[in-house]
């Protein structure tokens, strides 16, 4: 953020830290007596000619810091270095000054256009035509000068949304409704209830930016899973996306902001068999029919038992290579069986007993990587135009 | 956890590849996550012995030697320029053939006329951690203890060829931090029995320690015993081998013990020099305010009263369960030791170690909760390896000292095997699941079926409830083994959330009309919401990792002006973005989040420099896509909005949204280039007015009539209020008002603009004539002339 008043700012910063003069130096003398005057002046500048004067009158040929400088010479040898630092710092300081105030001017003056030609604001707004033909020009000379990229004048969805849209999609058509969650969770929904008592080693899986009392952002969407069961009945089959925040430093494969789909279904007799039906239509939906899937055992506070989803890998078909770490599988998703700890904290309308259910998480980032071979997690939020435009053309799959 | 194959093997009969066994354990859970060589494929190097060694006759530095592998077998001649070397050395060659690490290869060559049969190898040419060598060989040639055979493969011997296994244990399962755990599993997985180490039965000669244990609640257990007449010196090759795969330094023969029993039964030890410290009492308490300690790492630390220290009667000599101080560290001159073996409050651990910045293989398994019934093992352990390892001929041991609670009693949990049927969708035998328990060292007793009463291993503190059982079968059934089935209930209508839908509508809306979505950081830095003057109600966040996540955005602006500059230092100037996300504010303590949309035109994205009218087009049809009717766009005062290029939009008398041009000085702070134009909608309440339903009308079946009309008004009349007066006097025959023209020029007097319209009009019942047209076009322009009269205006029409 460093505009020319604050260039001006650290030019004084610099010339109040310059090697200290002696008493008696034409140098000290214009740095106590002239500054004040300088600055008093430059304040009651109005004019574009007045700031010319007054750089004529400081700066100019015969200018108090040109003569100083021209002076130079006459000083004791050893003065010289430090004062001609001394007079070419303030020279600079105040050649800055008089550039802001240039600025300063020339803002006025549109600010004052601005205000001699108010608009009425109650005309009509009108909508440009999408593809960059200018209406008040011939084709032909459009095609002689197109636009730069047709492509900025086209919409699209950030390629975040398209992939959360395709989730939502595959979800719905598995009989599954969508849900929205607050991004401020309190300790309880985001720790307590899902079985993640304060101290718990695992809370180290989920480190967070806190708010004060027990508020923090919420670090994944499972507090969505306690809101919906604590207000509806059973049977449930709910899927709910957005943002989550960590408190992670920044690399290529780690945000302190992410997105999540958080998902889970609950109902008399529903299976681990279940989990892996639904998961592995779902796997085989979103990466392609020919996917092999696995499920490995792992651990969740609010799951048991818990599993890791993998994907054979599709680069190399399962043999092994770069993009799968030489496994030949790739990690899509966290799943598990609800923890009964979770199925009595949502209330008495849920019996563990009779009550079974399985919930499923994902980061919607890593699909978005893996779909589009993405290797920055961090160009999500940079929004450069040159790579969310590349996201526009191909949402048909 | 790093885990050398064969230290595994020591314990459990494997009858697999270590690639094979990883992805085995993996499918029960225990995950691997790598399957590493130790080295670069070493080969072909034996341990043979100097049994002669000349100058060379034709070079200073180098010696040719005489060595035997085998004692019945003639000697080969090798050459070297190693110093450090003596008649009757034992030493690693590398023969022809052989391959060292970094791939370099040797063969029979001359030197100086002598042929040479080979190479003698220093550590590092076989990618040994020579650190704790004696210093003359960290340079030149290893010379090894006469204990190692000659003729022997050294590779193998040392296990350089061995695989290591990384595994990534879980944090509910502390008991696999060492390797007798993962041997467990093993066990249980190859239905094989687990061999356990067993100490030999040692005399126990000298005195105990005394133990203090004055804060119980943050150790529940602590033992310590002193052995004295040890010797310490650099481990054995072995041993300081098997650390270095493992992951750990080797440092000498008494830490290194320490470290290999804590790999081996996950049991953190410590060891003090016991001549270091005051007397031969111990004290467990909490750390005085301010007290301060230097670490084995050569950091000094200053301990908050909650944590926990070890001491001696005047000083602390350990930070509990973190890291040893210096002050009573082993060194080469300790001839008598304190072995500690204890249990530490998980919680405790994990802050003290987080408080400090110390993080230790120690900390890193107390902090998970570890089994105290381990202790006295593990101090067992390591006193008998220190008696074959580090034993001086005066060695001998005290008895365990403890202090704190003997262990509770086992955790039984009722057990139904129909319940894993149930969870699973799976038949089971029972004598799977008994199995499967028994293996993994559950007692099970099954006399009252449905019901089974099963005792849980001390070692395994994350099982507490029945279904903690059920995973544990799971996991060792296989989920491979369990049918893919799809969910029997109720068929649910798989909907979407209303705002969620309306959500996704509007943002395929935007970009129908052009504008690229963007999403930009929930949190901002708070410098920001002050420049933009949001900052006053905004939430701060208490733990920022730097001031960019100082606060929750109150507004979407400086997140949209940073894609702005971005995009502008990359040269593209031309934008049409928008982005819907949750803003927040507090309001009387309450958080609040709020769903905002902003949009950002700048520069020629449709190939005329951007206006107000684009901005407002854009809003216009976004609130008739959302089928609202009546919102005004009223001028407003209101920062960071220049006022006469800026409008508020307005239902009845609330505000749900503004857009405008941006004030030039805070363009300047976010160096951005101007003009850009913003518009802002709270979807909230946009979202609650939705109307939502299309209601067909039918389509007109008489032909519609078009009058011009051009009306020369003074230029603070604005277009709405004109076109209201038109339209309550033209009543139900005028169907639409389009505006086409705002005039202001050579043609129009001072003070005044020209603003055209096409009336259109047209009747539900009939084709209306021109005289019907004509007359109710008069009445329109009458009305007009009457109004301005009325407020003492001057307008007329021009023709």
């Amino acid at each position: 953020m460093e505009t020319t008043l604050s260039k001006a700012t650290t030019a004084l910063k610099r010339l109040m830290e310059s090697p200290p003069l002696e008493d008696g130096n034409p140098a000290l003398h214009m740095f106590h007596e002239a500054k004040p005057l300088f600055e008093q002046e430059i304040a009651h500048v109005e004019k574009n000619q007045e700031i010319e004067d007054l750089k004529v009158s400081w700066l100019g040929k015969n200018g108090i810091v040109t003569i100083g400088l021209r002076n130079l010479g006459k000083l004791p040898q050893e003065n010289r270095k430090t004062t001609g630092l001394y007079f070419n710092n303030i020279k600079e300081f105040i050649s800055l000054l008089l550039q802001n105030k240039a600025l300063e001017i020339q803002r006025k003056e549109r600010q004052e256009a601005l205000k001699q030609n108010r608009l009425d604001v109650t005309l009509p707004g009108f909508i440009q035509p999408v593809g960059g033909v200018n209406p008040a020009t011939h084709a032909a000379e459009c095609w002689k000068n197109p636009p730069s990229s047709q492509a900025k004048q086209i919409g699209g969805l950030h390629p975040l949304t398209i992939v959360t849209e395709r989730l939502y999609d595959i979800f719905t058509g598995l009989g599954f409704e969508s849900a929205a969650g607050p991004e401020i969770e309190t300790d309880y929904y985001n720790f307590e209830a899902l079985n993640i008592p304060s101290d718990h080693p695992s809370r180290e899986m989920w480190d967070s930016f806190y708010l004060g009392g027990s508020y923090l952002m919420r670090t994944h969407t499972s507090p969505v899973q306690i809101h919906e069961m604590e207000n509806r009945e059973p049977p449930l089959r709910i899927v709910s996306a957005g943002k989550c925040y960590r408190r992670d430093a920044v690399d290529a494969t780690h945000s302190y902001q992410f997105h999540q789909m958080e998902g889970f279904m609950v109902d008399t007799n529903v299976t681990f068999g279940d989990l892996k039906g639904v998961l592995s239509l779902f796997a085989r939906q979103f990466f392609g029919a020919a996917r092999k899937v696995r499920f490995r055992p792992s651990y969740f506070p609010f799951t048991e038992p818990s599993a890791e989803v993998d994907i054979d890998c599709f680069a190399c078909n399962g043999s092994g290579c770069r993009l799968c770490g030489n496994s030949g599988w790739i990690e899509i998703l966290g799943a598990g069986m609800i923890h009964p700890f979770v199925l009595r904290k949502a209330g008495s309308h849920f019996d563990p007993e009779k009550h079974t259910g399985f919930a499923f998480g994902m980061g919607i980032e890593r699909l978005a990587m893996l779909s589009y071979g993405i290797n920055d997690i961090r160009l999500f939020f940079e929004n450069d135009l040159r790579f969310l435009e590349q996201f526009k053309y191909n949402e048909v799959e | 956890m790093r885990v050398p194959f064969r230290w595994l093997k020591e314990y459990v009969d494997i009858p697999y590849s270590p690639h094979e066994l990883a992805k085995q354990l993996t499918g029960v859970g225990v995950k691997v996550e790598l399957v590493e060589p130790a080295s670069s494929g070493i080969s072909k190097v034996f341990v043979g012995e100097i049994i002669s060694l000349e100058k060379h006759s034709n070079a200073d530095k180098l010696s040719v030697t005489q060595v035997i592998f085998d004692k019945n077998s003639p000697p080969i001649q090798i050459v070297t320029g190693a110093a450090n070397i003596k008649k009757g050395d034992r030493i690693p060659v590398a023969r022809a053939g052989a391959v060292l690490a970094e791939g370099k290869k040797i063969e029979n060559t001359k030197l100086r006329g002598e042929p040479s049969f080979g190479m003698m190898c220093s550590a590092k040419e076989l990618g040994i951690d020579g650190r704790s060598l004696p210093p003359e060989q960290q340079t030149g040639v290893m010379i090894l203890s006469e204990d190692i055979d000659i003729g022997i493969d050294f590779a193998e011997y040392l296990g350089l060829n061995d695989y290591i296994l990384h595994f990534e244990i879980f944090a509910n399962r502390p008991d696999l931090l060492g390797i007798i755990g993962i041997a467990r599993e093993t066990a249980a997985l190859l239905k094989v029995p687990l061999k356990m180490p067993k100490p030999d039965e040692s005399s126990y000669t000298c005195e105990q320690p005394g133990i203090k244990l004055e804060a119980q609640t943050l150790c529940p257990y602590y033992t310590g015993r002193i052995i004295e007449g040890v010797q310490v010196k650099p481990s054995p090759l072995w041993l300081s081998m098997r650390l270095q795969h493992a992951g750990v330094r080797s440092i000498n023969n008494i830490v290194d013990i320490t470290n290999y029993v804590m790999i081996e039964l996950g049991q953190p030890l410590h060891a003090f020099d016991l001549d270091r410290l005051s007397n031969n009492l111990i004290v467990i308490r909490q750390a005085k305010n301010g007290e301060k300690i230097l670490t084995i790492d050569n950091e000094e630390k200053t301990m908050e009263p909650w944590m926990l220290v070890i001491a001696d009667s005047s000083k602390p000599i350990a930070i509990a369960g973190v890291m040893g101080g210096k002050n009573s560290e082993i060194t080469e001159k300790t001839t008598r030791v304190l072995l500690e073996s204890a249990s530490f409050e998980p919680g405790t651990v994990r802050r003290t170690s987080l408080t400090l910045g110390l993080r230790s293989e120690s900390s890193r398994r107390f902090e998970k909760g570890l089994d105290l019934l381990n202790a006295d093992s593990a101090s067992d352990r390591a006193t008998c390896l220190m008696k074959n390892i580090s034993a001086a001929p005066s060695f001998s041991a005290s008895s365990i000292a403890r202090a704190g609670i003997r262990p509770a009693a086992p955790v039984n949990i009722l057990f139904r095997p129909k319940r894993a049927v149930q969870i699973l969708g799976k038949e089971l035998s029972e004598q799977t699941c008994r199995t499967i328990l028994e293996n993994l060292n559950f007692k099970v007793e099954s006399n009252t079926t449905p019901q089974w009463n099963v005792t849980v291993p001390a070692f395994r503190k994350d099982i507490s409830e029945e279904i903690d059982l059920i995973e544990e079968i799971t996991r060792h059934i296989g989920y491979d083994n369990i049918q893919e089935t799809l969910p029997q209930g109720e068929t649910l209508l798989g909907q979407r959330h209303v705002t969620l839908l309306r959500e996704k509508r509007v943002k395929s809306f935007l970009s129908r009309l052009g504008l690229q979505e963007v999403i930009t950081y929930g949190v901002e830095n708070p410098e920001y919401l002050k420049i933009c003057r949001t900052d006053t109600a905004s939430i701060p966040i208490t733990n920022p990792l730097s001031e960019e996540q100082g606060a929750l955005r109150s507004s979407l602006l400086p997140g949209m002006l940073k894609v702005c500059r971005h995009n502008q230092h990359i040269k593209i100037r031309d934008l049409s973005i928008f982005e819907i996300g949750k803003i927040f504010h507090q309001d009387k303590g309450k958080k609040v989040e709020t769903n905002s949309l902003d949009i950002l035109l700048t520069g020629s994205p449709w190939g005329m420099p951007v206006t107000f009218f684009d901005l407002k087009g854009i809003l216009e049809q976004l609130i008739k896509f959302l089928n609202l009717h009546n919102i005004r766009f009223n001028s407003i005062s209101q920062f960071p909005f220049i006022e006469g290029h800026s409008a508020g939009l307005f239902l009845n008398s609330e505000k749900i949204g503004q857009g405008g041009l941006i004030e030039e000085e805070i363009l300047e702070r976010f160096e951005v280039a101007g003009p850009v134009f913003i518009g802002t909608l709270n979807l909230d309440i946009l979202f609650s007015l939705y109307t939502g339903k299309t209601i067909f009308r039918p389509l007109p079946r008489y032909p519609e009539v078009t009058r011009d009309i051009a009306i020369l008004a003074p230029k603070e009349i604005l277009s709405d209020t004109l076109q209201e007066i038109m339209t309550d006097a033209g009543g139900n025959l005028l169907k639409e008002i389009r505006f086409f023209d705002n005039y202001v020029g050579s043609q129009t007097p001072e003070g005044k603009k020209s603003l055209a319209y096409s009336l259109i009009y047209q009747a539900d019942d009939k084709t209306l004539t021109d005289e019907e047209v004509n007359t109710k076009h008069s009445i329109i322009k009458e009305t007009l002339k009457k109004w301005a009269s009325k407020e003492g205006l001057d307008l007329t029409f021009r023709e």
